[in-house]
Parts: structure tokens; sequence; C-alpha cells
């Protein structure tokens, strides 16, 4: 009951506990019909549809089908959407269907670590790649060949936000804040692990914050005494909203430096813009401030097809699935030959360049984010990539 | 005298096993009746159907000529039943005035006037208004009971045992005051195990035994009745 | 010392909206005897009322509060009538499982209907704080602890002061009894099911402003009225709204000196201590009610 959590955040490696509210939903269900049509290739769609994750599963489901409704080269692509239902087995069980229901050159799956653990031995079973824009570190460090990862992993990121902090703003006064949830106990020990490379020992360190924590004020009472200078807060985002909303309510002026879970649209939601005002995130790509044209045009055109603002996932997906098309149109014919040119080729994609470290990761790049109190879309101050996001 | 109460062939089963059989018995207006038989005759299972806790299975129940045995509790005693049930289920919680209060259904000055018409029937609750029902002794709570049931100004009173558990004299002071109410014109229908004081005071009696009436009567005519006499009176 | 003024305060304005979630709990407890452990996913559902309403029209929260009451009143009678009534003559363990899952199909609805993500309701009147010296505190927490007073003494005036107030109490004590004193006992228990809930979705639209809703957010609420009503005195009033009061002081000034973790800690310790010292609550029962 303690865990129960919010999903407005996306990224992996934590374990959700859902309280009691575990999705009744059939997990198996697919929601579009897998029968074969005439079609060039088959890549089934494998993700949580329903369940605590949905609104994360939404966003990639929708960056993935818009990346499949404008295949290049003329190609027809049958992508029928299967329910993981947010949980392991489901998941496992919804790929082995997938991938059994025709000839798939590969699929494009769940955003979610724990699925993602039980789905790679079933990929490895059929010998189809996985198109994922899952967080959790450790599936693309397990040796299997068959993972393609569009966003960067959580250890990369974590960097990212931790120079953020000590090298940009110059703040070495940390007051480090994490919920007590999985992906918030992670977040914490890859922080401080980071804050520690870097020469910076946080004056306050709180990892206790239960997520339904509802009043602040003992916390924000504690931080103002260890006369912190920054905030750094990795929690989902109802702790993370309270955390701000009520800082700011107290007066406390002290930059705020969030991870992504405050960047989603639903979260942003919940804030009125001036109490985000000095409040910055980390976040793999931000397709919501449309900073260049190319990610502009895509933006509208996303809000355009979905009638919803995008997101990261929904942009890493796209990305993803859209070079995995590009691949197929220039030649791949089989799983095996998309494998490899997954493995060696370079692609621009909208966010951002894309290409294999060699154990499947395509993507190193993680942008800050920050608010000026005028609006709810932030504006990206600060890129990291590549060789930026690891620390010795 | 016309049937305020006509009971005609009632039977009553816990589970496989009866604990009524055919009763059939009436009470007029302006009358005490009372119902004598030993523990576990049937006199609480009677009650209880008349006022609907339990369902009979087959007889028929009319209270003032009309068919009750489809209405609710509530609805049986809002036209016009008293129930003073055994063990008297005061309720605990509430106050003694509280306890009469709940059971009148009119404006509040005439909700005054009856709570204090039941404390002049019952000089001793006007002195404990304030007590809680749990707080009351035995014979307190029995006459809170009465006179709650009275509350409703019904025509037809049930008291189920009011002596058991009070001492010989509060129990003749309860039984005492049954014919006040008859002449105030409320008919009574009264369980009792002591029959001899339960045929001092009613007119008329029906003597129950494992669940079927087995005799009936003027209380005068049961009283010499041999089998009443060597059954109940200990003669 | 103005730090933990402060925190007392805002202490205060939390066990306000905990005593407004213990006062729906505790009104169909003190009518019923059921305990209802689907009551926080209540709350959340007048939360969720509360988002709908605001996002259809752009008002203060004060002005759609009748509203949410009423639609919250309908919701309770339907869980009287799926939850309570078909197990009435079952222990009272029966019902504490049947709410308990009426509360999971609620979480469930909930995420189908507005999705697992967090809302926030508009405010009671305006957004932002007024300051009384350098102590500062929301106006949402000034209009949550008035609508909390006027509703604290409402019921107690209703169950102390009325004829329904008494037939309730009667009802919750013996209700076939009751019944067999002309009340009808079982409208009364719908009806009670009905302002209980209306209750929890007032505290529900009040929290929803400045502590969200989200589906999951009603387990840690029932857990919060069950243990006021138990330090308090089960089925008090005053004893809900103390308990209540304890619980968020813990939250909010305890844990201004230890971790969360322990302030938690702490205050199960005490609620073991009162048990040990007090097992009647604080407001310890006064009847003594069959098991």
């Amino acid at each position: 009951m303690k865990n129960s959590a919010l999903s407005t955040s996306w990224r992996d490696g934590r374990q959700w506990r859902y309280g009691s509210a575990v999705m009744l939903g059939l997990s198996l269900v697919a929601l579009s019909s897998g029968l074969a049509r005439s079609a060039d290739a088959y890549l089934p769609i494998v993700m949580p549809i329903t369940g605590f994750l949905s609104v994360e599963g939404g966003s990639q489901r929708n960056g993935a089908v818009m990346a499949l409704e404008h295949a290049p080269g003329g190609k027809t692509i049958d992508y029928p959407v299967f329910d993981t239902g947010t949980s392991a087995t489901g998941a496992a069980t919804a790929l082995d269907k997938a991938l059994s229901n025709g000839k798939p050159i590969a699929a494009a799956v769940s955003v979610f670590g724990t699925e993602m653990v039980a789905m790679m031995p079933v990929a490895a079973e059929y010998k189809v790649p996985l198109l994922t824009i899952s967080g959790l570190a450790k599936i693309t460090e397990s040796d299997n060949p068959y993972i393609f990862r569009f966003l960067p992993n959580d250890r990369e990121i974590k960097v990212a936000h931790a120079r953020y902090v000590v090298e940009k703003l110059k703040k070495t006064k940390i007051a480090l804040i994490s919920d007590t949830t999985a992906y918030g106990q992670g977040g914490f020990a890859l922080l401080k692990e980071d804050f520690t490379k870097l020469g910076v020992k946080p004056v306050y360190e709180d990892s206790s914050i239960a997520p339904d924590t509802k009043d602040m004020s003992p916390l924000l009472a504690k931080v103002k005494a260890s006369g912190a200078d920054a905030i750094v807060v990795h929690s989902v985002a109802a702790p993370m909203a309270l955390i701000v909303k009520q800082a700011k309510a107290a007066g406390i002026t002290l930059p705020i430096i969030n991870s992504s879970s405050i960047v989603e649209p639903t979260a942003t939601a919940l804030f009125e813009p001036a109490e985000l005002k000095d409040v910055c995130a980390e976040t793999p790509s931000a397709p919501e401030t449309r900073a260049t044209p190319k990610i502009k045009e895509w933006a509208d055109a996303y809000k355009t097809r979905f009638g919803l603002e995008p997101d990261g996932l929904a942009l890493g997906q796209y990305d993803g699935v859209m070079m995995a098309l590009t691949l197929i149109a220039k030649g791949a014919k089989t799983p095996e030959d998309l494998r490899a040119a997954l493995q060696k080729e370079t692609y621009e994609g909208v966010a951002m360049t894309y290409k294999s470290n060699g154990k499947g990761d395509l993507s190193h790049d993680a942008e800050i984010v920050c608010w000026d109190g005028t609006s709810r879309i932030p504006k990206v101050v600060e890129h990291y990539a590549g060789p930026d996001m690891v620390l010795k | 005298m016309s049937g305020l109460l006509e009971i005609d062939k009632l039977c009553v089963w816990y589970g496989p096993v009866f604990a009524l059989k055919d009763a059939t018995l009436s009470v007029g207006s302006g009358e005490a009746v009372a119902l004598i038989g030993a523990n576990g005759a049937g006199k609480s299972t009677l009650f209880k159907s008349i006022v609907g806790f339990l369902r009979p299975k087959s007889g028929a129940l009319r209270f003032l000529d009309r068919d009750v045995t489809g209405l609710r509790t509530e609805q049986r005693i809002r036209l016009g039943v008293g129930y003073s049930p055994e063990g008297r289920r005061v309720f605990p919680g509430l106050t003694v005035r509280e306890n009469l209060e709940v059971a009148v259904f009119a404006g509040k000055a005439e909700r005054a006037r009856r709570v204090d018409r039941a404390f002049s029937l019952f000089p001793q609750l006007a002195t404990r208004q304030e007590a809680l029902g749990w707080q009351l002794s035995g014979g307190q709570q029995q006459m809170l009971a009465i006179g709650r049931a009275l509350m409703g100004q019904p025509r037809l009173l049930l008291l189920d045992e009011p002596s058991l558990g009070l001492s010989p004299k509060l129990a003749d002071e309860v039984l005492a005051g049954i014919r006040g109410i008859v002449k105030d014109g409320t008919s009574v229908l009264l369980a009792e195990q002591n029959v001899g004081k339960a045929l001092a005071c009613c007119d008329r009696a029906y003597v129950l035994e494992v669940g079927k009436i087995v005799l009936a009567g003027t209380a005068a005519a049961l009283r010499d009745t041999e089998e009443v006499k060597r059954a109940f009176l200990g003669g | 010392m103005i730090t933990f003024l402060q925190l007392v305060i805002n202490g205060l304005a939390l066990g306000a909206a905990y005593a407004l979630v213990a006062l729906g709990f505790v009104f169909i407890v003190n009518a019923t005897g059921a305990v209802n452990f689907a009551h926080g996913d209540l709350v959340m559902a007048g939360g969720y009322a509360a988002v709908g309403l605001g996002s259809l029209a752009q008002i203060p929260a004060v002005y759609f509060l009748p509203l949410v009451a009423v639609i919250m009143f309908v919701l309770g009678v339907a869980l009287a009538l799926l939850a309570y009534f078909p197990l009435i003559n079952r222990p009272p363990s029966t019902v504490f499982i049947s709410t308990l899952l009426c509360g999971i199909i609620l979480q469930n609805a909930f995420v189908v209907l507005f999705g697992p993500q967090a809302h926030a309701a508009p405010p009671l009147l305006k957004s932002g704080v007024a300051h009384f010296g350098e102590i500062e505190i929301s106006v949402q927490a000034i209009g949550t602890m008035v609508v909390a007073a006027i509703l604290i003494a409402s019921q107690y005036l209703l169950f102390t002061r009325t004829q329904i107030g008494r037939r309730l109490r009667a009802t919750a004590e013996d209700r076939q009894m009751a019944q067999a004193v002309g009340i009808p006992a079982f409208a009364l228990i719908a009806a009670t099911f009905g302002l209980g809930t209306a209750l929890a979705g007032i505290a529900g639209a009040l929290l929803a402003n400045q502590f969200f809703v989200y589906p999951t957010g009603g387990i840690p609420l029932s857990v919060y009225a069950y243990i006021a009503v138990v330090i308090g005195g089960w089925g008090s009033i005053a004893g809900a709204v103390i308990g209540a009061m304890i619980i968020s002081l813990f939250q909010v000034v305890v844990s201004a000196y230890v971790s969360y973790a322990a302030a938690t800690g702490l205050l199960y310790v005490t609620l073991l201590l009162i048990f040990v010292v007090r097992p009647q609550g604080i407001f310890g029962e006064r009847v003594q009610r069959r098991a």
C-alpha cells in the first residue's frame, strides 16, 4: 500500500507496486486483428495499452503507429496491436502470440522494463529484433542481440542530471530527495554516486518520501535548515509535484532540478505556469518544446493526428520504428537483415542521430529543460550526448 | 368483540423443525389475552411472526382486517402494533428519553406529550431520563421497553415475558399496569410463564405446548381446568 | 519557533482534511455499524467528480460542491445496494471484504475514465496564500478547515439533537428492534450510505486541489480514517477528529524532526500504546455494545 505510485513518469528500472489496483484487463487481447493482409511486412506492436502504464504505453504506441502509417518506400506494413496489460507474464505471452501470428520482421515493444526482461527470451527464440524505449539499463547489458533501444538508459541520463546541477548551475550544497518507490530508490543511488564522482557531497539527503505523502512542509523545513542551494528530486510525479508546488507556496526560491516525470504533459497540467519558475528537469527529448524546425513539424503532425501534445516517449518510439522501416525500404528483407542493419547503420531521426554502441543502445542524448514561469512548455537549456553521459 | 388480530393456521418452521403448527387465535378490541406455555412452547415465535421478524411458511395473519404477511416490520408497527420483546432490547447507547422519542412518529409537541405520559406511567423512568439504556436495572429496562412499545399509541400491545428476570414485587407492578393499558384502549397480548399472574390480569388465554395451541378459553374457565392446574399452577 | 508554529498550522490544516475523511467513515459506522473500506476510494471519486465538473465549468469549487455531494449520495446508495444489503445478515467481516472489493472496482474505473495520472481539482474559492504575521496558510486550507468545522458540527447536532439522528443511532445499535418501533431501517441505511459518501465526496473535492487525485490515492485514506476512528474511540465524532489530528501532526510536525519513515513508525507505536493504555480509544465507547 505504501508504494502505490503514480505513473506520469515513464522511465524504467522500477518495480511498480500499484496497491491493489492491479488492472483486471485481459492482457492477451489483441486490440486490432492480427489477420494477415497482403502487406509487405508484419511488424506487431506489443505494449501496455491497459493497466497503470497505459499513459506511457499509449504515447509509445502513438509514436509507433505514426511511423507505420508513413512507411517509406511505398511499403505497406501490417501492425496489429497486442496489449501486455502492464505485467511481465502478460508481456511474454502477448509477444509470443504476436510473433507466432505471421512472419514478423521486428516488433515495437514496451516501455516497461519489467515487461522487457520477460520478453527478451521470447525475442531470442523467434530471432526477431525488438524496438524499444525502455530505460532499464540492464536490458542492453545482457548480451541479447535482438534488443534495440532508442532512448538513453537511466545510468546515462542521471549523469546528465548531476552534471547540469554541479557544472552548469555551479551548485555544491545540494538537497537530494527521492521517493520510496523502486524508481525513486534506483535514481537516488545513481545520483548519489554521480555527485560523489563530481566531488559534491549533498548537504541533505532524504529518500524516505512515501509516494502518498501530502504535506511536504517538514521536508522543506529540513531542506531550508540544511543551507542547501539547490534541490534535486528523483521521484514519480505526485510527490514531486507536491514538493515543487509547496516549495513555491512557501516562498522557497531555490532551483529545483527534477527527474523526467515532471516533463510529461499530464504532470505539467497540475501546475500554474508561475509555479514552474526556476524548475528544471532531465528528459531524453522534449518534442513539446519544438526546439528545431524538424521537431516542430513532427510535433504539429502528431498533435493533428492524435489530438494530444507529444512527449519524448512518442518521439523516441517514432524514430526507432522509422529507422527500422527505412532499413526495410533499403532492402532488409528478413529479421536477420534488419538486425544486422540496426547494429551497424547510422540514422538521422527527428530527435537526434541514432547509432548503436554495439550493445543495442542507439540513443546517447539527453536534454535539460527549464520552465521560465510563463508557460507549461519548457525550454531546452542544455544538451548532453555520448561521452558526456559517462562519468569515470 | 371485533377481531383486531386474527391468526389462522399459522405454521412457522426453523429449518426442518416446526416451531408453530396451525396456530389459530385472535385478539379483540379492548381485551387482554394471555399466551401461556413453557419455555420453547412457541410464544416468542408467535410474536416474532406477528411483527415480521419471522416469515411463516403458511397460514394467515390479519391485523385490522388487513393481510399483513407481505408488510415489512415497520409497516406493521405503524399500523398500530406495539412490541415489547423478550429480553427487552432497549437501545443501549440511547438515553431513556431518546429510547422513547425514537418510537414516536408525530410532531415535536406530541412527542413530548407521549414521553411525559410514559413517565407518568413509570415514574421510575422519569428520574433516570438521561441515563443510557444499558445503565438501567433489569426492571427499569422492562418498563422502558413497555413504554417504548406504547409510544406509537398502538391498538395492540405485544408483551413478551415482561416479568422475566424481575423480582416478584416488580413483576406484580408491571403486570398490574396491564389493566390500565387496556382501559386506555390498547389491547394486550401477553406471553407469560407465570400462569397464575397472567390469568389474573387477562380476560382470555391460549395454552401453547410444543408449537400447538392445546387449550383456549376465558381466564376464569382456564384457571379451573385440571390440565392447567397440573401443568402450571402446581396443583 | 516560527517554523514550529507554521508546521503545527500546516498539520492542523491537513488534519482538518483527514477529519472530513474520517467523518463520513464514522457516519456510516454510527448508523449501520458497517466498516466501509471503500471509503478512501469514495473520497477519490469525489475528487474526480470535482475534477470533471471543474473542467466543464471554469469556476471555483464552492459553486459545484453541492452537486458533488448529490452525485456522491447516489453513488453511496448504489454502494449500499451492491455491497451492504445483500450481506446484511452476514458477519461484519463480510461487509468489510465486499466494500474492499468495491473500492478496487472504483480504482479500476478511475484508471479507465481518468487515466493513471494525477489530476488537480479547482480550488474552493481561489488559490493563493494568506499571511498572518510570519505564518502563512493557503486559502484552500482555510476553506477546508471551515467546511470541516461546519460539517463536523452539523453531524454532531444531527446525531444528538434530531429525531432522524436518534433513529440512525437506534438503527445502528439494533436494526431489527428499530424496525419494531416503526423505523424504516432499510431506507435509513441507504440514506446513511448516501450521506456518508457525500461527506467523503466533499472531502475528496477539497483534497483534490492541493494534494491531487489519482487512482490509488484512496487506499491510505481508508487506512487513516480507520486509524483515526480507532484512536479516537469507535463511533465517536470528537474522537475521529482528534484521531485525524494526531495522524496529521505525526506526518507534518514530528516528521520535521525525524525522517518520514521514523515519523510513520512513531505514529504506529503511539497507536499501539493507546491500544494498551486505553483499548476503547481516547473518547472510549460509552456503550457495551454487542460483539
